[in-house]
């Protein structure tokens, strides 16, 4: 399976999918810690899968959201944004919203 | 300097934006961005991103580590900017 087999997989099977520095229980970046941190705040269950462990999907999640850094979420298939675009989305009540749909 | 190189690319790729960039670490590494843009009227916030985002990507590849953005169409800055006066102020961008 390619890596973007594998990302469509991913984004495919679980409702919230997020692409991050370390995992969800020991973050290695202060942005994908805000993110884990809003997840678990709107109480949502999500997948996770760690980008430093694995180069080759570091840089194919880059090419496949056309977007340079991480952490990626992805809500339904789709690409929401990095750590600014989701902390902007939860405070306005948008990220509630989106799941809620 | 990586700060006017950043809002060099911004303005030039996003036609009648204006980009105040701030480098608050004086690090040359973690840099924080606003955008106000009329191109921006009509898209989503991730649309919005994913314009600056792309336009940067290649300065990213090398030395930018960690960009916080945020971006505003010129009417909603219209009514945000008061807000960011004392932010624009602190870092000398305006």
């Amino acid at each position: 399976m390619s890596k973007q087999d594998e990302i469509q997989n991913d984004i495919s099977t679980h409702t919230v999918m997020l692409y991050m520095k370390g995992t969800p229980d020991e973050p290695a970046c202060g942005f994908s810690a805000k993110v884990v941190d809003i997840l678990e705040t709107v109480g949502t269950e999500f997948g996770s899968k760690n980008i430093l462990e694995d180069e080759e999907l570091r840089q194919a999640i880059k090419d496949f959201s056309q977007w340079p850094t991480i952490p990626q979420l992805y809500i339904k298939g789709e690409f929401i944004g990095g750590c600014d675009v989701v902390t902007e989305l939860f405070q306005t009540g948008e990220l509630e919203r989106i799941l809620a749909e | 300097m990586i700060v006017q190189e950043i809002k060099d690319v911004i303005m030039g790729e996003l036609l009648g934006s204006t980009a105040y960039v701030a480098n608050p670490r004086k690090d040359g590494k973690h840099f924080e961005a606003i955008v106000v843009s009329p191109t921006f009227v009509g898209q989503s916030l991730v649309k919005q991103h994913q314009a600056v985002m792309l336009a940067l990507k290649q300065k990213f590849e090398s030395n930018v580590h960690a960009f916080s953005l945020k971006t505003f169409t010129p009417e909603k800055w219209e009514e945000e900017s008061p807000n960011f006066e004392k932010y624009l102020k602190a870092n000398q961008l305006i």
